[in-house]
């Protein structure tokens, strides 16, 4: 599977037919960072699935049921993920507990702590088998998802309270699978920071110049496949920007905008 | 009075899209952008700049070129 940006992924998927969807399933997570990048620190998850089915539902339409194979029981997927969640909480506060946990405070390997992106990984390949890249997983379990069904597939896993000064971090995984053209599956990943509130002197009118004002920004991060937990450092990054924008060292921007043209 | 270096939204935007561009190394050892080239999407509301409307927003798209 190539990597893509996570809306040249959705509209390779077409306009779908049959969609089922679990949106802001809440629990407990403890292994990604925190707000102030501590590990290990319990804090809220709230994850999302989004399945296109490539076919309508015509089985479970006409036998009035959820086990013909053309759907999925959004209660089955939902404590899948939950079940998902918590195993991994157990693993890393055994880990804790045995004093294995990554207390340095530097990235260290995935095996030390469940950051976000191995906490995204897990549900994925508890629900399909593979990984976010499309590779065999080889999954403990039989996973729930039979792919030969799915037209598209997004997960989204986001952590309300991991930003100081915005709404959250979420993480967000899509992968098409195009009937019958295999090379032409892609997957999407994007890490973004929800609605950071900095205030900020800006504006071309003249009272926007006698005091500041909030600017909500959103900042994500597209074809962004990578492991350790990195919004904090982001969200430390924009913050910074913004509340230095007003010094003189900004005469060495240069005003052009680079568009990437790489498809 | 303090002096802003931007009035629009859309300088700001750009230079923040460099700003992370420059400074945003998942690792170091690797080109900045990794070896895909990841992209920036930056989404930003002024709430206070249209009273009658919840947000203006200037939103734009970049590529993390080094």
């Amino acid at each position: 599977m190539s990597l893509r940006s996570l809306w040249t992924v959705r509209q390779a998927a077409g306009e779908p037919l049959a969609v089922v969807r679990v949106r802001d399933l809440h629990t407990a997570v403890v292994g990604p960072r925190d707000a102030w990048g501590r590990k290990h620190a319990t804090q809220p998850v709230v994850i999302s699935a989004e399945l296109h089915f490539s076919r309508p539902f015509e089985a479970s339409v006409a036998g009035d049921n959820v086990t013909a194979g053309d759907t999925v029981h959004y209660g089955t997927l939902s404590k899948l993920i939950l079940a998902c969640v918590e195993r991994s909480n157990e693993h890393v506060q055994t880990r804790i507990a045995a004093g294995a946990g990554a207390a340095s405070g530097t990235s260290g390997s995935t095996e030390e702590t469940v950051d976000l992106r191995v906490l995204l990984e897990m549900i994925w390949i508890v629900l399909t088998g593979r990984n976010v890249n499309g590779e065999d997983a080889a999954p403990e379990a039989k996973p729930l998802l039979d792919l030969a069904r799915l037209r598209f597939m997004s997960l989204t896993v986001t952590l309300p309270k991991a930003s100081l000064l915005g709404e959250g971090v979420s993480l967000t995984a899509a992968n098409v699978f195009p009937p019958h053209l295999a090379s032409l599956s892609m997957y999407g990943l994007s890490l973004k920071i929800h609605k950071l509130r900095v205030p900020t002197l800006i504006g071309v009118n003249a009272n926007e110049r006698t005091a500041k004002q909030f600017v909500v920004t959103d900042v994500e991060i597209d074809r962004f496949d990578y492991y350790p937990d990195l919004f904090c450092e982001l969200e430390r990054i924009v913050v910074k920007v913004m509340f230095l924008s007003s010094l003189a060292i900004l005469f060495l921007f240069s005003r052009t905008i680079i568009i990437a043209t790489t498809v | 009075m303090e002096k802003s270096a931007f009035d629009t939204l859309e300088a700001l935007g750009d230079y923040l899209a460099k700003a992370i561009t420059r400074e945003f190394k998942p690792n170091p050892k690797e080109l900045v952008a990794g070896e895909e080239g990841w992209q920036m999407i930056i989404s930003m509301a002024k709430p206070t700049a249209v009273p009658f409307a919840e947000n203006p927003i200037v939103e734009m798209r970049v590529a993390a070129v080094p």
